[in-house]
This record gives C-alpha cells, sequence and structure tokens, in this order.
C-alpha cells in the first residue's frame, strides 16, 4: 500500500470512526432521553399503581359492608334475591333466599330444580311457564307469587319479581331477581277474607261503635234482620231506628255503649233483649251483646231472637189457656209420676174427689180410690198400657172418694212419654155416676119395652090366628049355608053375613098388612110369574061386581111382555086388586080400563107400568094430594057410602116402592080417575126368557079362559071331581070350626076324608095306613097346633117314607100370613100352602094341582117348578 | 426511517463491496446526517434512496436488484436480531400475516413516531395469497426482498409474482403461489 494508499485509508477510517462516534453519541442521547421517560413513565405507573390498589382495598371493604347490610335488610326484611348469568349458566342466591327456600346457606346448589322442590306441586308449571313467558315475549321483568312447602310442612308463600337483563342485540344475558316472604300478609289477607265473609254470611248482625256511640260498622245482615241499608244505620242511624225504649232508658244505652267503647266499663257477659222496629213496622226482638274493640271501639253483637220471643209468647198463652182451660174444665183432670202418683189435681178433681187440700192426694194414688172389687182389674189395665205405651185408653171405673161417695168414673188416660221413657199419665175423667144411673134406668125402659114389643108382636101373631080361624069358620059355613036350599028372606040374611064376615077379613088382612110394613118386616117374594095371568086373575075377581054395574071391564097388554118375570105376584095382585076394586066401586057408568105397557126391558130389568082408568066420580086435588096417606079416604063421608079401611091406597104405595117403583093419580072431579104405578121386576135368566107370543098359553087364551070362568054363575066354579072320587085325604087340624068347614069342603069334592087333630095324630094314622098297605093320596097340614105342630109332622112324614120312597102330597094351611111361612113350610118337607081362612075355590084348586097333575093348568106347573128352582 | 434500517444497509454495503465503496457512496450522498446511524434512531428515508443510487452508480448493479438484495439481507437479519418474532411461527404466509396484526404494534410500542408501511395478506383458497404493499416511502423493492427472504427462511417453494403497483414504488402487489413440493 502506497502512502497516498495509506493516508487516504487512514482518512476513511477516520471518516468512519468519526461517524461510528457521532452514532453513539446520539445513540447514548436518545437512551438517555428514553430512559428518563421510562422512569418517569415507570413513576406515574408505580404511583398509579399504590392508588389504584388503595382504592381496590376501599371499594372492596365498602362492597363487603353494603353486602353486609343488604345481607341484614334481607335477614330483616325477609327476603332474598339471586342473579343469574346466562354465559356462565350460574345462579347466586343470597344467604336470605335459601332460608326462604327452606335451606340452609350453601346447602344447595341454587338451581331450578332447588326451587321446583320446594314448591306446591300445583305451582310448578306456573313457576316455569311464567319464566319462559318472560324470556320469550322480550319483557323487562315478571312477577309471581310461588306457594312452598317447607321440609317440615309448614306452607311459605312468596312474592318474586324477577328482572331480565339483556345486551344492545336483545339477547339474554342474565337475570335478577328479589323474593320476599309473604306468608303473614298472605294469612293475614285470608283471615280477614274469612272474617268479612263470616260477617257478611252469619245471620247475627254486627255493630261497631265509637266513644261518642257513632257506629262505624255494620254487617249487611242487618238488611234481613231490620230492613234497613247498612248505610242508613252508619253514625246516627242505629240510635234512630223506633224501638220500645224509653228516651231515657235509650240515653243510658248510649253512655253505656261510650263508656264500654273507651274501655271504662267492663262490657257485660249477659246480653240483653232490646226491641226493635224492622223498616216495615214490625217488632224484631235482638240479643244484643258487647265486647270491646281495639282502640275506642266496642263490637256489639246482635242475634235475631224475634221467632223464639213470638215463639215463647204463644207458648205462654197457650200455657195459661191451657191452665185456664184445665182450671175451669167440667172434668176432673189430674197427672201422675210413672208410679201412678197424683202430681197434679185440678179444682174439679179436688171437689169431686173430695180433696180439701194438695197434701190430701199428692203422694196418693188413683187405684187406692177404686172401689176394691174392681182394683185388681183396672190395675193390670193400666199396666198393660204402662208396658205397651198405649196413647190412649178408656175405661169406666167405680170409684170410693175420700169423703166415702161411690161414684162411677169415665176415664180417658194418655201415658205420657219423655224421650220414649214413660215419665207419668195424664187422665181426664168424667162424673158418670148421673149417667150410669140414667143408663140403668135406661136399660131397664129398653128391657121392658123389648118385651112389651115381644108381647105385642106375640098378641098380633095370635090374634091374626085367633081372629082368622072364628072368621074362616064363618066365612066357610056362609057359603056352605047359601049352598043349601033356603028361602029368600035366609038367603039374604046368610049373604049379608057373608059379605060382612069378607069385609071384616079384608080389613083384618089390610091392618095386618099395614103394621107389617109399617114395622118394616114386609119382605117381597122373588118367584117366577106370568103378568098377564095376575092382571087377569085381578080383573077376575072384580068382573062379578062390574058386572052387576053393568061395567064394561078392558085389558090392554103389549106384546113385548115376557112370559114370565121374577118378582112377588101375590104383591102386584094385591095392588091391581086394590086399584081395581076402587075403580068398580067408585064408578056408576062408563068402564073400567087396565092398561100395562113396558116402560123399560133391560138385561135384567124389566119396569112396566099399570094404569087402571075409570069413569067414575073423580077426586079433588087436594084429595089425591091426601089419597096415599094411611086412615085417609078421599072425603070422610065416602067411608060411610063406600065402606073400607082407609088403608088399601097407602098399602098399595108402600108395595109399589117396596117393587121398586111408585104410583101416582090423574083426576078431575067428576071426570073419572087413571091410577097408574110402575115397579121394576127382574128379567129371567136369558136361556129361560120367552116373550108372551112364544109362550105355550098366549095371553088371549088366559084372557078367554078368565073371560069364561068369569061368566060362570059361581056354583058353577066348582070344577066337577076327576079321577080322584073317594080318594083318601089326611086332613090335620086342631081347631073343631075349622075340622068341619074343610071336611065339609072336601067331601063336598068327593073325597073321603080322614081327620086327625094334631102332629102325632096324623103321624100314627098315616103309619098304620102304610102298615095296611093303603097310602093317603094327599095331606091337609095345619101348621100350628098342640102336641106337634104342622112342621114336625111333615118332617116326620117324610122320614117315615124315606125308605119306601113314597112321597104323599102335603099342603100347608097356615092363619100366619106373616112372611117366611112358605119357606118353612117348603122347608120342612111340604108341597104346597094355603092361606087361611081356607077359600073353597083355593082349597079346590091346590087339592086338584096334587091329585091330578095332568089337567092342572100350566100356570100353576109353572109357579111351582119355578119355585123351586129360584126360591132363595 | 428507523435507524436500523441504515445500519443494517452500511453493514451490508461494506461486507459486499468494502468499506471503501462503503465510505465512497456515504461521501458521495452528501447525506444531512454524515452517514453516522445509530439503529435506535430515525432518519430520512431520502437518505437512503441517496445512498442507493449512489451504489448502483458506482457498482453499476442496477437499482432494483440492490433493493431486492438488501430487502433478502435485511429479512435474515431480522431472523437473527429478534428471534422472539420467529417463536411459534412455521410457515411463510404465517410469518407475512404477524407484520401488520403483531410486529408492528409491538414496534410502535417501542417508536410511537414510526412510519411503517401496510403489509396486508389475502389468503386464497388454491393456497396461494395476494400480498399488498402500501407506504409513505417508495420501497416496494425491499419489501419485494424482504418477502423473498422470508420464503427462503421458510424454505417453502413459493414464486413471487409482481402483478401491479405504482411506479414510485409506494405500492405493490404480488401473487404468491405454493409451488409443489420438489419429492
Amino acid at each position: 500500500m502506497t502512502d497516498i494508499d495509506l493516508n487516504q485509508h487512514i482518512a476513511l477510517l477516520n471518516r468512519r470512526l468519526e461517524r461510528e462516534r457521532k452514532a453513539r453519541k446520539e445513540a447514548e442521547m436518545l437512551l438517555e432521553s428514553k430512559s428518563l421517560a421510562l422512569y418517569r413513565a415507570n413513576t406515574a405507573l408505580q404511583q398509579l399503581a399504590e392508588d389504584l390498589e388503595g382504592r381496590v382495598r376501599d371499594r372492596t371493604a365498602e362492597l363487603q359492608d353494603r353486602e353486609r347490610l343488604l345481607d341484614e335488610a334481607q335477614r330483616i326484611g325477609q327476603f332474598g334475591h339471586w342473579r343469574w348469568e346466562s354465559e356462565s349458566n350460574a345462579t347466586i342466591w343470597s344467604d336470605e333466599l335459601y332460608h326462604l327456600y327452606g335451606y340452609a346457606p350453601g346447602e344447595v346448589t341454587p338451581s331450578q330444580d332447588a326451587v321446583l322442590t320446594r314448591l306446591a306441586p300445583e305451582e310448578r308449571d306456573l313457576w316455569e311457564r311464567r319464566w319462559f313467558e318472560a324470556v320469550e315475549s322480550g319483557a323487562a321483568s315478571y312477577e309471581i307469587a310461588p306457594r312452598m312447602i317447607l321440609p317440615d310442612g309448614r306452607v311459605r308463600h312468596l312474592a318474586e319479581t324477577g328482572r331480565l337483563i339483556r345486551d344492545e342485540h336483545g339477547r339474554l344475558i342474565g337475570a335478577i331477581g328479589v323474593v320476599q316472604d309473604v306468608t303473614a300478609r298472605v294469612e293475614a289477607d285470608s283471615r280477614l277474607a274469612l272474617l268479612a265473609d263470616i260477617t257478611r254470611s252469619i245471620a247475627n248482625l254486627v255493630i261497631v261503635a265509637d266513644s261518642t256511640s257513632a257506629i262505624t260498622y255494620v254487617s249487611e245482615s242487618v238488611r234481613a234482620i231490620l230492613g234497613y241499608e247498612p248505610e242508613e244505620i252508619m253514625g246516627e242511624g242505629w240510635w234512630r231506628i223506633p224501638r220500645l225504649t224509653t228516651p231515657r232508658q235509650l240515653a243510658e244505652e248510649r253512655e253505656y255503649v261510650k263508656r264500654a267503647a273507651r274501655g271504662e266499663v267492663a262490657s257485660d257477659p249477659v246480653p240483653h233483649e232490646h226491641a226493635l222496629r224492622h223498616k216495615d213496622g214490625s217488632l224484631r226482638w235482638l240479643l244484643i251483646g258487647d265486647a270491646k274493640g281495639p282502640g275506642d271501639l266496642v263490637i256489639g253483637v246482635c242475634t235475631d231472637i224475634t221467632e223464639r220471643k213470638l215463639a215463647e209468647n204463644a207458648l205462654r198463652e197457650n200455657e195459661q189457656r191451657f191452665r185456664n182451660f184445665v182450671e175451669s174444665a167440667d172434668d176432673m183432670i189430674y197427672r201422675t209420676d210413672r208410679d201412678g202418683r197424683f202430681t197434679y189435681a185440678n179444682p174439679v178433681a179436688m171437689r169431686i174427689m173430695g180433696f180439701t187440700s194438695e197434701a190430701d192426694f199428692v203422694g196418693r194414688r188413683f187405684v187406692d180410690f177404686i172401689r176394691s172389687d174392681m182394683r185388681g182389674a183396672v190395675r193390670r189395665k193400666y199396666a198393660e198400657q204402662f208396658v205397651k205405651r198405649t196413647q190412649n185408653t178408656y175405661h169406666e171405673i167405680p170409684v170410693i172418694t175420700s169423703d166415702g161417695r161411690e161414684l162411677w168414673m169415665g176415664q180417658n188416660v194418655q201415658v205420657l212419654l219423655e224421650n220414649e221413657e214413660v215419665a207419668g199419665f195424664q187422665a181426664v175423667v168424667r162424673d158418670l155416676t148421673e149417667r150410669k144411673a140414667m143408663e140403668q134406668r135406661l136399660a131397664e125402659a129398653h128391657d121392658r119395652a123389648l118385651e112389651a114389643s115381644r108381647l105385642k108382636s106375640e098378641f098380633l101373631a095370635m090374634m091374626s090366628h085367633e081372629i082368622r080361624t072364628p072368621m074362616n069358620a064363618v066365612i066357610g059355613m056362609n057359603e056352605l049355608l047359601l049352598e043349601t036350599s033356603l028361602d029368600e028372606r035366609q038367603c039374604e040374611l046368610a049373604s049379608v053375613a057373608l059379605v060382612s064376615a069378607q069385609s071384616l077379613l079384608s080389613l083384618i088382612n089390610d091392618i095386618l098388612d099395614f103394621s107389617k110394613i109399617e114395622a118394616g118386616r114386609m119382605t117381597m117374594e122373588r118367584v117366577a110369574f106370568d103378568i098377564a095371568s095376575v092382571v087377569a086373575a085381578s080383573v077376575n075377581i072384580v068382573k062379578p061386581k062390574a058386572q052387576e054395574k053393568q061395567l064394561p071391564l078392558s085389558v090392554t097388554l103389549p106384546d113385548d111382555l115376557p112370559a114370565h118375570v121374577l118378582g112377588d105376584p101375590s104383591r102386584l095382585r094385591q095392588v091391581l086388586l086394590n086399584l081395581l076394586s076402587n075403580a068398580v066401586k067408585f064408578t056408576h057408568s062408563g068402564e073400567v080400563r087396565v092398561e100395562v105397557a113396558v116402560l123399560a126391558s133391560e138385561d135384567t130389568r124389566l119396569r112396566c107400568r099399570f094404569a087402571v082408568i075409570d069413569s067414575g066420580i073423580g077426586l079433588s086435588e087436594s084429595a089425591q094430594r091426601r089419597l096415599f096417606q094411611p086412615f085417609v079416604q078421599a072425603d070422610g063421608s065416602i067411608t060411610r057410602r063406600y065402606g073400607g079401611s082407609g088403608l088399601g091406597l097407602a098399602i098399595s104405595r108402600k108395595l109399589v116402592e117396596l117393587m121398586g117403583g111408585e104410583i101416582g093419580v090423574e083426576s078431575q072431579a067428576g071426570a073419572g080417575t087413571r091410577f097408574f104405578f110402575e115397579v121394576v121386576f127382574e128379567q129371567m135368566p136369558a136361556h129361560l126368557r120367552v116373550s108372551r107370543a112364544e109362550a105355550a098359553m098366549p095371553f088371549q087364551m088366559a084372557a078367554a079362559e078368565a073371560q069364561e070362568e068369569a061368566a060362570q054363575p059361581a056354583a058353577a066354579e066348582l070344577p066337577a071331581p076327576s079321577i080322584a072320587i073317594g080318594a083318601p085325604v089326611l086332613l090335620v087340624e086342631d081347631n073343631p070350626a075349622n075340622q068341619r068347614l074343610t071336611t065339609l069342603q072336601l067331601k063336598k069334592m068327593g073325597y073321603s076324608v080322614d081327620l086327625a087333630g094334631n102332629g102325632i095324630q096324623a103321624l100314627d094314622m098315616l103309619r098304620k095306613r102304610s102298615h095296611a098297605g093303603g097310602a093317603y093320596r094327599l095331606v091337609l097340614m095345619d101348621c100350628q097346633m098342640p102336641e106337634m105342630d104342622g112342621f114336625t109332622a111333615t118332617r116326620e112324614i117324610r122320614k117315615f117314607e124315606a125308605p119306601s120312597g113314597v112321597r104323599t102330597p102335603i099342603i100347608a094351611m097356615t092363619a100366619n100370613a106373616m112372611r117366611g111361612d112358605r119357606e118353612a113350610c117348603i122347608e120342612a118337607g111340604m108341597d104346597d100352602y094355603i092361606s087361611k081362612p081356607v077359600r073353597l075355590k083355593a082349597l079346590t084348586e091346590a087339592v086338584q094341582r096334587w091329585m091330578t097333575t095332568s089337567v092342572a093348568p100350566a100356570s100353576a106347573i109353572d109357579e111351582a117348578a119355578w119355585r123351586d128352582l129360584w126360591v132363595r | 426511517m428507523k435507524g436500523m434500517v441504515f445500519t443494517e444497509f452500511i453493514e451490508m454495503v461494506e461486507q459486499t463491496f468494502g468499506v471503501d465503496v462503503a465510505d465512497d457512496i456515504i461521501t458521495k450522498s452528501d447525506l444531512p446526517s454524515g452517514g453516522a446511524y445509530t439503529a435506535v434512531g430515525s432518519y430520512d428515508h431520502r437518505e437512503m434512496l441517496s445512498m442507493v443510487v449512489a451504489l448502483s452508480a458506482q457498482t453499476g448493479v442496477p437499482l432494483p436488484d440492490l433493493t431486492r438484495a438488501f430487502g433478502r439481507y435485511l429479512f435474515g437479519r431480522f431472523s437473527t436480531l429478534y428471534p422472539a418474532f420467529f417463536e411459534g411461527v412455521t410457515s411463510a404466509f404465517d410469518m407475512l400475516q404477524r407484520i401488520d396484526g403483531y410486529i408492528h404494534v409491538e414496534v410502535r410500542k417501542l417508536y410511537p413516531d414510526a412510519e411503517l408501511p401496510r403489509i396486508s395478506v389475502d389468503l386464497a383458497a388454491d393456497g396461494g395469497a395476494r400480498l399488498t404493499y402500501r407506504s409513505v416511502r417508495p420501497f416496494a423493492g425491499v419489501a419485494e426482498g424482504l418477502i423473498m427472504g422470508c420464503i427462503q427462511h421458510f424454505g417453502e417453494n413459493i414464486t413471487l409474482q409482481r402483478d401491479a403497483g405504482a411506479e414510485d414504488g409506494t405500492h405493490a402487489e404480488w401473487v404468491l403461489t405454493r409451488m409443489p413440493q420438489p419429492a
């Protein structure tokens, strides 16, 4: 290297060194300033760090204070809080919240589950729903009042307010909530509500008054009890309600209320009754009790006792009334205990029993006063009533009073029950002594009357028999006398005697009939018969009289008249005959007609009208009115002019009524009379029913026969004896007059007659003849005879005949016109029956009927046959 | 411009072209600082431009090649001087992405007045990337050298294609394409 080069190189290195030095110094300067700045910054930083540390310390202490305060506040206020962060999903509970949820602080990790466990089951859904609703709806907060069941079973009511925290995008980032224990408040609220409900619902009226006696509260029941609205009662309203209290009493009452409100008087434990007027004016009874209320208040509780009051009053009145009634009763009234010992006796009882003071009867027993012979029996009866608890018994008892009188008492005894137990007896007793005496007299009188009545009946029966028997003889003898050869004078005398005897018999029959009807002993027969035959027979009887007066007699019968009906032919005949006799009797010129009409023909009944029309003297209106009354004739003169008992129409009317119909008359004085009657017959059973047109013997034939018969003279009425000539007939009759009469009649008819004076003789003769190989063709049997009567004799005869199979016809002859005779005869075994006095014609018919059945009239056969069938 | 870039440039010139070339360009460039640079100082970037232009004239090496070469040298120095920045970094793209997001942030902490270029990396679906450089100074060439140094450092087979940019070198964009790894 050259010097120049070297110098140049040294210069270059110097320049480079210079640059390095310069750069170093600059770097040092820079670094120094940098480090200074750094130092300053560090110092400031240190300062800052120190400051921060202090502040953090202060803040921490402050925070801890506040947290303690918060915890304390929560404990005192019984509320807790929670905080939840979305990102960490962490939940924090305050200590108090643990307590509220029934946990010890830190006992569980705060979670929904920890809360749900404590919630009442029915609250769980709602609790969760409320949270989700708030989250989803974007709400800022929510509230819920859950009910918790704590582990020890207590119920805790909580009120929770939650606030939801969201970021600027509305995303939920957390939530905080405050939970408060409101159990006390909820329970108080429900107690208050219950109290309000009770006050509202109880029937009692509750009022509250302050120390000025102004009403500050009244329950709604005031409306129901007193008819006022609660606001009308408030303040002074209560005191203005009209009441049964004097102004002075009211003022005292208000004074009491004021002092009670102030607590100056102890409230009276006994409620008082007050009578206030309802708004409608009616009186209401209130039972008011009071109690000291809170503050200056007094509480009054009023019970409506109106109904009880009214009932009490009614009861008291009733009691008074009952007492008055018992005390003033005419009857003896007493009460006993369960042993029968007197506990009460009214004044009448005192008087009747001869007591002078209570001491006379209290403790004694009624049975002790009973006449000793009856005591046992009565005691047994009352013992029975005691055991069976029979409500009411009645006995008539003889009693010996304490002053020795014997009285008869009718005693009504009631059992007094208390709780189903017999507590005693109550009796109402009537003094029957007078009545008993009267009953005794009455019974005696009754016995006497019965005896008299029996005697009268016997007398009547006897009279009937006793009168008819001689009448029988008189009439029969007269008839026979008239058939002997008499001169004109004798014949006239005998005729008058016969007619008079017949009138007398008729009169007796009428009176007998009437008395039977009056006694209600007239009964109707029910046998089959032919109406037309009865009409014809009746017409035939009056025909001779009509012919004498030259009065035409005509009969009109309807085509639809049945051949037979069931009824009483003899009574129908009696009525018809009575009307026909009158018609003929009171008609001097013109005619007499009989018209029969069927009014109604039903299945079981036949209603017919019979009319007897004459052109006679007629009847005045007043006579018509009196006509059917007994013992009355159209006018008094008639009796004199025409005779008669005056009973005929009265009997007819009764008989028609007994036959279910009625009788009437239409007439004008001087212009004739129309008597008519309607009667009801029973129809024959359907299979036996035939009309007259179909019947074997049409009415024309019956009428023609009747006509023919009527046209014959009286002597010709006797039919010629037929096959029975000399036939043996046994007459059993005790009365000599009748023996003679009937024997004559039978002999006249051509029979041979044996006579027996009583049943025993008859039986004897029948036996003898039987043993001799003969037999009587007929027996005529009187019913009432000495030794053995006709009924017994008949029964004996039938007994005697029974083995041989023979049956002798027996015809009863009886003066007993009494009902039941026919039945008695048939029952005894007799075959027919004729009434005494025995008329020749009736005897002839009856005898012929049984002697020669082949010639007996059809109607007679029918009647006998039907009678056997239908008589009951 | 940070002093370190100047000191590293002088160092590179001295090592590559000799102490006299370095002294020569400093002298010829008539620099306000007189060429006395310290790494902790800051200097006008035009001094750098003057020196680079002088160097190119002195050596006859084209200017872009010089700046690119300096960039590659500089990246090598960074890896030596600041190994902390390389900890946990495993690839070129990783490193390049950290320049703006981390390294420049740290630089600013020390030098609040430093004016640093913006380097942004957009990764492509095909594994490549687009890299954009913007600066108040025209050192796109240095930047390109730095990128190449980075790729070289991580030993990756990535081609660099200048795509767009400003004439003055304040803005440039490159397409980086990852090439298949040689077997």
